[in-house]
């Protein structure tokens, strides 16, 4: 899916201090390399519909995307309260960037 | 009521790190660590380390509660407090637990002997808490 525009994704804001809105979204990946950005009109979901639709199409279950999700924000420094946005593939990005971060289908 | 599952991990972090000095500092290689800016690989992706990192884990085995993982760290890692006071100052500086529930109500201690030697170090507890339950996948399905 290299540069490909995936349409009808949803992604999912992490609790936090600030919080998120639920809706659904348009997200863009961009799987060649660095850069991959979220749309900035991109709308938010309820995590836990990220988490049931990894485990549909990734077999991932919740477990193991908790412990995944953890991993990351381990390995990147990022703190445990910080509000995280994600799209349906399990990618996870940056609210104040859009930046990826990482991804819930894979170990980093 | 049991005890979630615990992972704890020591992390200092700030834009201005040099990991080759917090190592010389704590005596002991990390597991991981990185400078601002650095390329980081992310499940096929390189994106730029969002600051500068030093990571410690330990093997947790399910049966080590939060004051044996801590006490495992603290004891791997320099105890001179002439140190830590100095990174504690520079650095963001914590313990960053991973706390796994499998049911709606879990809870643990930490112990006062382990709550002194995480405060005379100048450590932070970061808590990163989920619920994660192959039952409720079981019961909740995509619709």
């Amino acid at each position: 899916m290299n540069g490909a525009i995936v349409i009808d994704a949803t992604i999912g804001i992490a609790t936090g201090p600030l919080g998120g809105t639920p809706g659904n979204v348009i997200a863009m990946t961009n799987s060649e390399g660095s850069g991959s950005m979220l749309p900035t009109n991109a709308r938010t979901a309820d995590i836990q519909e990220v988490y049931r639709r990894l485990q549909q199409y990734q077999g991932s279950s919740s477990v193991v995307a908790s412990q995944r999700l953890h991993e990351g924000k381990q390995a990147l420094g990022i703190p445990a309260n910080a509000n995280l946005l994600f799209d349906m593939t399990g990618n996870v990005y940056d609210p104040a960037t859009s930046e990826l971060l990482f991804s819930l289908t894979g170990s980093i | 009521m049991s005890s979630p599952n615990v992972t704890v991990s020591l992390r200092i972090r700030g834009d201005a790190l040099n990991p080759e000095e917090i190592t010389a500092a704590l005596k002991t290689q990390p597991s991981s660590a990185i400078q601002k800016g650095q390329d980081i690989v992310t499940g096929g992706y390189v994106i730029k380390s969002p600051t500068g990192l030093w990571l410690l884990k330990i093997q947790a085995h399910q049966t080590d509660g939060f004051d044996d993982q801590v006490r495992r760290i603290l004891n791997i890692v320099s105890n001179d407090l002439e140190t830590w006071h100095h990174l504690s100052a520079c650095f963001y500086t914590e313990l960053f637990v991973g706390v796994f529930m499998a049911e709606i109500n879990q809870g643990f201690e930490i112990s006062q002997p382990t709550l002194d030697e995480i405060t005379k170090r100048g450590l932070r507890l970061g808590f990163d808490i989920y619920y994660a339950s192959p039952l409720r996948d079981a019961i909740e399905p995509v619709t």
